[in-house]
């Protein structure tokens, strides 16, 4: 017997007493610890193992084939993408296989598990996942990952303040280059309209929703390349301004915060045919522009989506505390009384109100957003309490992104497999 | 249907000196099967995108049907990618599974699904129409990924090691749908792998490429029994040819103590090219197990395969030689044998700089 070859990246108990000299497909409960999580159709056996009070992802594939993804999926790491996490390697020589092990991503769901329960038709949160994707492709791209088999299939989803962040959970057929070609960007992006269509479409027919449903989706996915090439443009763009005009370099910064990146480096050359103009570019880093922003003023460490929500808010506090004490209040001193008095209370409440589904960031989040939405309603100022009672009874808006946190709230998760019924 | 020409055509990457593909020249006819094979880094992949849009043409040009590809997206191509694109979608039945693409670009329901039926009678899918996805096997799902491709009729198709994702099992059975099916349909295809054993059984045509150069194109036969350099020589064929530099004699090369003696026209070759050594090559089928003359070897290892053996030697020069044999007469470990070249016997010389074939 030639005995398995290990790369462990988390080299827990749990992990490894598992049965690696066995084939995968002979894993079976109880002396494998399976948990039930509903997977499409795969290439290859994928099976959930619960170990040390995680959730693993083990798939077997031939041996080159594991050993490139696992080398992607470290690459994709390093750079910090969205995307899921090698845990490990085991080549069975025994059986000319090899099993990879990825962490199964917590707080994340399939596109199956959140749309089937979100009140139906709803675009606004079929928008969220759109941008979700689009920004995930835009993402892997200007980092030169060619992403292959891009499908929502092959994607899994986590909340972030009011938008999806998308998260690659295949990389079989990903490779990574110094950069990419128009045309490689182009025929990824093709794959990923293709098959968001099929998503949605696979989706719309479980939910047995109309026919006319359809065409509109298809529209809408297709629509994902405008996403795309807005979200690219504006990375990429390299204005040509008058030198006197330099000013308006401030508004190509300010576009590319909005958008939550941060300015790594700003270039500005002379145009060689019009020596008065310069031409800008802007090297961008990570999508965590406001997440810093709030780290630094707060410690606190959360998702962009979910910084940017909350910086407005610590602004509006600033700006009724500066009211209050009738003279200016420095956005630091703001941002550490803001923490103490409005969000460390609040977020308790919000988690409090829908059960502590989620991270209570993420409910003070929807908490915001709900009394935003009932204020708008009602022409005025509805306030904290009312928006609380609001989210406690699930009384809101059915485009509000607030309602996806029906995704955490934990009906059945995960069952343990009591019949191993893989083929 | 479309023939493909390739004119001089070169790719660099982005911050690298060197060409990932350099000044490549392919003639490739209307429905042939195409194989662009060779080793990590040899530019096959990059060879196949730039043809399918994927990547620049730095210099030169692509043609399809005649037409200058330059600057043209990969979309308006007209080929098709086969297996990169793999998703299968459950509550979907295995016709609409392959008829979305035409979905997509607006074709009629009716098209659709004559265009369907057709693609499921050719890859044996008819009786699967109506199924969902969960209900096929794993060699059925691939057919279903192909068809996919294969109902947008495509001018050419495009594989970029479409098996490499399956066991060895089914590698092999797809590998032979895919070859039969190519020819079913004589949609001019360009294959890309780095397994000269799935080249060699597939292609109608096979270039070799190394370092972004094209070595050889020519048939798998042609390859085999008179590859162009000791490259090709070496690449082509499993186990590999006998590839060693020996020292010139006056009747042959020498192994040692013993000559290997070459026909009058090679020792005229050598004359010619004025060398005292050369790079000597030939296949393991064509030396044989001799009770006297020939080079004396030592066996180090025996690979029985059932129909045939291959043995695994080392002459007292340090020259390893692999031959092949009758299993159920096949030397033990440890034996000192004699090996000689078959009456038969092809013998391939190929300059020891060089490497281009003499002979």
């Amino acid at each position: 017997m030639r005995v398995p070859e290990f790369r462990l990246r988390a080299p827990t108990p749990g992990l490894l007493t598992l049965p690696w000299d066995r084939p995968l497909s002979d894993w079976i409960v109880p002396e494998v610890p399976l948990r039930d999580i509903a997977v499409g159709p795969s290439r290859h056996l994928v099976k959930f193992v619960d170990a040390d009070d995680q959730l693993w992802a083990v798939k077997d594939m031939p041996p080159r084939l594991a050993i490139k993804e696992y080398d992607v999926l470290r690459r994709l790491e390093d750079m910090g993408l969205p995307a899921v996490r090698p845990a490990g390697l085991v080549l069975q020589p025994e059986f000319e296989t090899a099993i990879l092990v990825t962490r199964y991503l917590e707080g994340s769901w399939q596109y199956r598990r959140l749309f089937m329960r979100l009140p139906p038709d709803e675009p606004k949160h079929r928008a969220r996942l759109f941008d979700a994707m689009a920004g995930l492709l835009v993402e892997l791209h200007r980092h030169g990952v060619f992403w292959g088999d891009c499908s929502l299939a092959n994607t899994l989803f986590s909340r972030d303040g009011q938008s999806l962040q998308a998260w690659l959970v295949d990389a079989e057929t990903s490779e990574v280059h110094p950069s990419l070609s128009r045309g490689q960007r182009q025929h990824d992006l093709e794959i990923l309209v293709e098959n968001v269509s099929m998503g949605m479409l696979d989706l719309a027919e479980r939910l047995d929703s109309s026919e006319e449903l359809q065409d509109t989706l298809i529209a809408e996915a297709e629509h994902i390349q405008v996403r795309y090439d807005t979200l690219w443009e504006t990375l990429h763009a390299e204005p040509v301004f008058g030198f006197t005009d330099r000013y308006r370099v401030e508004g190509t910064i300010r576009r590319l915060n909005e958008l939550g990146f941060a300015v790594d480096e700003l270039s500005m050359q002379p145009v060689s045919t019009s020596p008065d103009q310069f031409r800008v570019n802007v090297a961008v880093g990570d999508r965590r522009y406001h997440a810093q922003r709030l780290r630094d003023l707060t410690g606190l460490d959360v998702g962009e989506g979910q910084a940017r929500i909350l910086l407005s808010d610590l602004h509006a506090y600033q700006a009724q505390l500066c009211r209050e004490v009738g003279h200016d209040v420095d956005e630091s001193t703001a941002a550490q009384l803001w923490v103490i008095e409005v969000l460390r209370p609040y977020q308790q409440l919000a988690h409090d109100a829908v059960h502590h589904a989620g991270t209570a960031i993420q409910a003070y989040c929807d908490l915001l957003e709900v009394r935003w939405l009932l204020s708008e309603q009602a022409g005025q100022d509805v306030g904290t309490n009312k928006a609380l009672a609001a989210l406690a009874r699930d009384v809101i808006p059915n485009d509000s992104a607030a309602k996806l946190a029906i995704a955490e709230v934990p009906t059945a998760p995960f069952a343990v497999l009591e019949i191993d019924d893989d083929p | 249907m479309a023939a493909i020409t390739y004119k001089n055509a070169s790719c660099i990457y982005e911050g690298s000196d060197k060409l990932a593909v350099d000044n490549l020249n392919l003639d490739i006819q209307d429905g042939e099967f195409i194989v662009l094979v060779g080793p990590s880094g040899s530019g096959k992949s990059t060879a196949l995108r730039m043809l399918a849009g994927l990547e620049d043409i730095d210099e030169g040009s692509i043609e399809i049907g005649g037409k200058d590809m330059t600057g043209v997206p990969s979309k308006d191509r007209d080929i098709a990618m086969v297996f990169q694109n793999y998703a299968l979608y459950p509550n979907k039945t295995v016709a609409e599974n392959m008829g979305f693409a035409l979905k997509l670009r607006g074709v009629s329901s009716a098209e659709r699904r004559k265009k369907v039926e057709e693609a499921a009678k050719v890859l044996d899918l008819t009786e699967h129409l109506d199924r969902k996805p969960a209900k096929l096997s794993g060699g059925q799902r691939q057919r279903v990924a192909m068809g996919r491709a294969i109902v947008r009729e495509p001018q050419v198709f495009c594989m970029d090691e479409p098996l490499s994702n399956l066991d060895a099992k089914l590698r092999v059975q797809t590998r032979t749908q895919i070859a039969a099916l190519q020819r079913r349909l004589g949609t001019t295809t360009v294959y890309v792998t780095h397994d000269q054993v799935e080249a060699m059984t597939m292609g109608d045509r096979v270039a070799v490429l190394r370092f972004g150069k094209l070595q050889q194109f020519a048939s798998p036969n042609e390859l085999y029994d008179r590859p162009a350099n000791a490259f090709v020589a070496g690449f082509i064929g499993s186990p590999a040819m006998n590839l060693v530099t020996l020292p010139v004699a006056a009747d042959g090369v020498k192994i040692g103590g013993s000559t290997l003696e070459l026909e009058r026209e090679n020792l005229t070759k050598l004359n010619e090219a004025g060398l005292s050594e050369v790079t000597f090559g030939i296949r393991p089928e064509q030396l044989e197990i001799t009770d006297s003359g020939g080079v004396e070897v030592v066996v180090d290892l025996v690979e029985d395969l059932g129909s045939e053996a291959y043995v695994y030697t080392h002459a007292t020069s340090g020259v390893e030689l692999v031959a092949r044999c009758n299993p159920r007469k096949a030397p033990r470990l440890a034996d000192t044998i004699r090996l000689h070249r078959a009456p038969e016997g092809v013998v391939h010389l190929f300059h020891p700089q060089t490497g281009e074939r003499l002979n």
